[in-house]
């Protein structure tokens, strides 16, 4: 009767965590579960194949890369963490009822440890599974042959760490339970030792390249410590081999509690939050919901996420009114309003979306195979669906193939592939034979990204009438942005946009200003644009406490503020 | 009881009989196409030699079977058959190779699909092959088809008579770091260097056994060496200092621009472990790159422009082809500067000079402008001859996109280099046949499965052929790359 309550309690207490980590996972971190697809890359193709096989371990490797191309519906990703975690458990306990030892509970610290600590981590989930089979796999079938069919199959599934740990908490079981002879047991301990070891050897003759150390001692995931990796699978491994006297049962099940129930809320996961809140302002900015992202973004982010401000700036932009806000950002360059040097996903990802806001897709399209070639391997699912995208706007149909080909190679872009070939199909009818890519001009050095300030860049751009007003905007913005007040007045007055128009705050403070000058050139500026008369009433005000030399606080986020702050000399020395 | 297992057993017997004689016997195409069959990669018309490996078809499209008959003199030398592939064996090919070695092959393809159930035979195309053979090993860089990041970068060798490919060096062994300009002394798998760009980077040379790396870089300019040229005798090896960089285009065929803010030349000598620089070849006005030694080591050939804003002015560097006397003995450079292709004059751009091993032919990429041709469409092979000075563009190596980094065999009989021909994007090797100055037809390096290889994730770049198989111990290998 006890046993059976006890039975009970396991399974209610089994499935509430399984449903309680499924809540958690979807309504925290579903945006990072599809993530994981994004940067993941599955091909069936002996190239791709080869590839995963020669990592360490070669099945887990391959496994988790087969089973990520999944959580690209949501849900799924959740689904298959969770299910994981449990069977962990489930062999854990399996574990446990073979040694005899332990107490109620023991089974869920490692699975729950993992799911806190790398919850995104697939293969170290997928790790910890292989581990704990492995572990009731040589406790329960004793037979010689399952220790020799395990050494073999082992350095697919386990790094060599933790196949040695494997053989030896095994060894350790045996002994215990009096089952294998010493010197029998000593043989299979040896012969795994020895396996372990020649298997990295034979890897990298046979398969690939990996260098010692990484093939023996590593974690799966980038984010773990190592030592943190093999201390976590030793300690839940170990616990279950702890004799508990009937009168600690119920204080140690207490604790082994306290530890699972604690440990999500010792866990720093700042970092997850900051990732979870740049992928809904790009999941936003993919909806083109701007709105949406002008409204969540608060400036006291920008201490620690400034790919956020980007995205707020973006929205502006987008909606037409960077002019009126730029100066509220904080800003000190041009070079503020994207990633240029920054060659993180995620910046990429920004970058990628900007310039397909512009207009500029062969811009878009390297910034996707940047965003790829960081991928763990090599490319991403999201960025090879972009490339197609983008190859598509600038009619590089060979390119479109080409990328549609790798695609469908995977599981799971079948009817994604065939949509895409579908619309080259009914666009051969529009243009036939003569792809628009071959009639684009070989090379012209005013088209150049990359190598101008963004201002001059999108300058050029305007000229070369690639572009529309955002492109306007992007330069007259940036130009303000580097104090290249010169540059800023040839655009404007050689762009018909804003001629008699009412200019926004930032174009009219500048022109205000650049009018008050004595720059003959710049004098009569403002009689090609309306400009509200409050601006000069203000900048008049503002020369005045300037004059006086106190600071007023009501000029912040003014452009006169920006240009004291960076180009006068009192300030910038 | 007995009766009725021995008519048992004898029924059996009929029946694997006749299951036996169904799939000896082949079923025909029952149609016929005048049309070239629709298969990749092409083989039509080319020259092969006489121990490549097997030139494997697959059919573009689906297909429930597919047959190809080599026939020579109208036999059927080799019949291989796949559902939309042929997988021909090695020893098999090898047999054929020899009976078909110095003559002409018909090749005929039939097809079963669900257009024609009943299967049909397209005209049959031939080949050539060739009595020579091709040097045995190719080496080449796999990298990653884009443009300035990367992820996994190796360096890796292939058998040419089998589809043998090792990896020589990975950017596993140097924490993930470039590997590039890898040469060698004439195709000498014991003589060869690459750079490895990383925090313990440096010019990995290995000569006759010895591994060693060692900073190289300029005296004067202090500059990293970059491409490579190493003399046929072995001690000098010339390197170009360039100081390269990439912009990028929009709404252009052309995606990419990598140019040179400056370049020079300088010799390093492996004997004493020196630089030997000559001041004429380290300036700012002029850009020097792409240095090549002639077979006879008398000469090096380099590429130089007249310095330029780039990229503001790219297109307007234009790279001339020039030369200058070698002496071998002191590592001195002549006073003299011929002018072998005259941009300024003829117009474009010349890079990658690379002289035939008899030292008659130069073969070198023309483009534009500039000098990174793997990045220009318009880019095409040229010849000269070093008898007549006559610059041509050899019509059987034309094609709309990028044909660049060639590498003469060491019989001067084959040459092979990278084209982006098949889509503009990523850049696989093509093997073409030279005699008397007049190139064959060049064909893709064949590949056990040649639709997966449309499928590979790299580009293949910086094709050279090698005598033999290098053999390194990674594990030492990866040591050197990472030791300080």
């Amino acid at each position: 009767m006890k046993r059976s309550l006890n039975e009970v309690a396991f399974w209610l207490i089994f499935l509430l965590i399984g449903l309680l980590s499924l809540w958690i996972m979807e309504s925290r971190w579903s945006l990072m579960m599809v993530h994981m697809e994004s940067m993941d890359f599955f091909v069936w193709t002996d190239d791709y194949l080869r590839m995963k096989l020669a990592e360490y371990p070669g099945f887990t490797s391959l496994l988790t890369d087969f089973l990520l191309q999944f959580f690209r519906w949501q849900g799924v990703g959740s689904s298959v963490m969770v299910l994981l975690m449990l069977a962990t458990v489930c062999m854990l306990r399996l574990v446990r009822r073979c040694l005899g030892t332990g107490v109620y509970g023991m089974e869920f610290l490692l699975p729950v440890l993992l799911l806190c600590v790398v919850p995104f981590s697939l293969s170290v989930h997928l790790t910890a599974l292989f581990f704990t089979i492995s572990l009731w796999l040589l406790l329960r079938w004793r037979h010689v042959m399952v220790w020799l069919l395990w050494i073999i199959v082992a350095p697919w599934l386990l790094v060599g760490s933790l196949q040695l740990m494997v053989v030896l908490l095994a060894a350790f079981g045996c002994l215990r339970c009096h089952s294998v002879g010493k010197y029998n047991l000593l043989a299979r301990v040896l012969t795994g030792v020895v396996l372990a070891i020649v298997s990295v050897y034979a890897f990298n003759e046979c398969l690939g390249y990996i260098p010692f150390e990484n093939r023996w001692w590593c974690a799966p995931a980038e984010e773990l410590n190592v030592w943190m990796f093999h201390l976590l699978f030793l300690l839940g491994a170990l616990v279950l081999y702890i004799p508990v006297p009937r009168r600690l049962k119920i204080p140690s099940a207490i604790v082994v509690g306290c530890i699972v129930v604690v440990t999500p809320f010792l866990v720093d996961t700042s970092e997850w939050k900051r990732q979870q809140e740049v992928l809904q302002m790009a999941t936003w900015a993919e909806q083109n919901e701007w709105q949406q992202i002008s409204t969540s973004f608060s400036e006291g982010e920008v201490e620690h996420n400034r790919i956020n401000q980007s995205y707020a700036i973006l929205a502006d932009w987008v909606m037409g009114r960077l002019p009126d806000v730029l100066f509220s950002y904080r800003l000190n360059s041009s070079e503020d309003m994207l990633f240029r040097n920054n060659s993180k996903y995620d910046c990429r990802n920004f970058n990628r979306k900007l310039y397909e806001k512009l207009g500029l897709f062969d811009e878009s399209f390297r910034q996707s195979y940047e965003m790829g070639v960081k991928c763990r391997n090599g490319m991403g699912f999201a960025a090879m669906r972009y490339m197609v995208n983008y190859a598509m706007y600038s009619g590089n149909v060979r390119v479109v193939s080409q990328c549609l080909e790798q695609l469908s190679a995977s599981s799971t872009h079948d009817q994604w592939v065939s949509r895409w070939y579908k619309v080259m199909d009914s666009m051969s009818g529009v243009r036939p034979n003569i792809p628009i890519h071959d009639s684009l001009p070989l090379r012209n050095v005013y088209s150049l990204t990359g190598c101008y300030p963004l201002g001059l860049e999108l300058k050029q751009h305007i000229n070369d009438n690639q572009t529309g007003k955002m492109a306007l905007d992007g330069a007259l913005c940036a130009f303000l942005l580097d104090g290249q007040l010169a540059h800023f007045a040839d655009v404007l007055t050689n762009n018909f946009f804003y001629q008699g128009k009412s200019l926004p705050k930032a174009y009219a403070e500048a022109v205000v200003m650049m009018s008050a000058s004595g720059n003959e050139a710049w004098r009569h500026l403002s009689r090609y644009f309306l400009v509200n008369p409050e601006y000069e009433w203000r900048f008049r005000q503002w020369q005045e406490t300037m004059r006086e030399g106190y600071y007023d606080a009501s000029f912040k986020g003014t452009f006169w503020d920006y240009y004291a702050r960076h180009f006068t000399p009192s300030h910038t020395s | 009881m007995k009766r009725v297992s021995v008519a048992l057993l004898r029924c059996t017997s009929l029946l694997l009989f006749c299951a036996l004689c169904l799939s000896c016997g082949r079923r025909s195409a029952s149609l016929s196409s005048q049309q070239q069959p629709p298969v990749f990669p092409d083989y039509s018309g080319v020259t092969v030699p006489c121990n490549i490996a097997p030139l494997n078809l697959c059919v573009s499209g689906s297909a429930h079977q597919m047959r190809v008959i080599w026939r020579m003199d109208g036999k059927d030398l080799l019949v291989a058959e796949g559902t939309d592939h042929t997988d021909i064996a090695l020893s098999e090919w090898q047999g054929f190779l020899l009976e078909a070695k110095g003559k002409n092959v018909e090749v005929a393809v039939e097809i079963w699909n669900d257009s024609f159930p009943q299967g049909i035979a397209y005209q049959p195309f031939r080949l050539h092959v060739d009595d020579s053979a091709i040097d045995p090993y190719l080496t080449y860089r796999l990298i990653p088809p884009g443009y300035i990041g990367w992820n996994k970068m190796e360096l890796a060798q292939r058998c040419l008579s089998s589809f043998e490919e090792s990896v020589l060096v990975s950017n596993l062994q140097n924490g993930g770091g470039c590997l590039n300009c890898h040469t060698s002394c004439k195709g000498n798998p014991s003589q060869y260097l690459f750079h490895s760009r990383c925090k313990t980077g440096g010019t990995v040379i290995s000569d006759r056994g010895r591994m060693v790396k060692k900073q190289i870089s300029s005296p004067l300019t202090g500059r990293n060496a970059v491409y490579p040229a190493w003399h046929p005798a072995g001690r000098w090896i010339a390197f170009s200092t360039d100081d390269v960089h990439q912009s990028f285009y929009n709404h252009c065929r052309s995606k990419i621009e990598v140019y040179n803010n400056s370049g020079d030349l300088l010799l390093y000598d492996t004997r004493t472990e020196r630089v030997v620089e000559d001041a004429r070849f380290v300036d700012t006005l002029n850009v020097k790159t792409f240095p090549a030694f002639s077979p006879d080591g008398k000469w090096l050939y380099f590429c130089t422009s007249k310095r330029y804003d780039v990229p503001f002015c790219s297109d307007s560097m234009h790279y001339s082809l020039v030369r200058v006397s070698f002496e071998a003995s002191t590592g001195k450079l002549g006073e003299v500067v011929d002018t072998i292709y005259n941009a300024r004059v003829c117009g474009g751009s010349a890079s990658l000079p690379r002289i035939s091993p008899d030292g008659r032919w130069l073969l070198f990429t023309w483009a534009e402008c500039n000098a990174f041709p793997i990045q220009h469409p318009e880019s095409s092979l040229c010849l000269v001859d070093l008898k007549t000075y006559k610059v041509s563009e050899p019509p059987q190596l034309i094609s709309s996109e990028a044909d660049t980094y060639h590498s003469w065999s060491s019989n001067g009989r084959w040459i092979v280099f990278a084209s982006r021909r098949k889509d503009g994007r990523v850049t696989r090797l093509y093997i073409a046949a030279f005699s008397n100055g007049q190139f064959g037809r060049p064909f893709l390096l064949p590949q056990r499965y040649p639709a997966e290889d449309v499928l590979r994730r790299y580009s293949y770049n910086v094709p050279e052929l090698l005598k033999g198989k290098i053999k390194t111990d990674k594990d030492e290998m990866a040591r050197l790359l990472q030791s300080p």
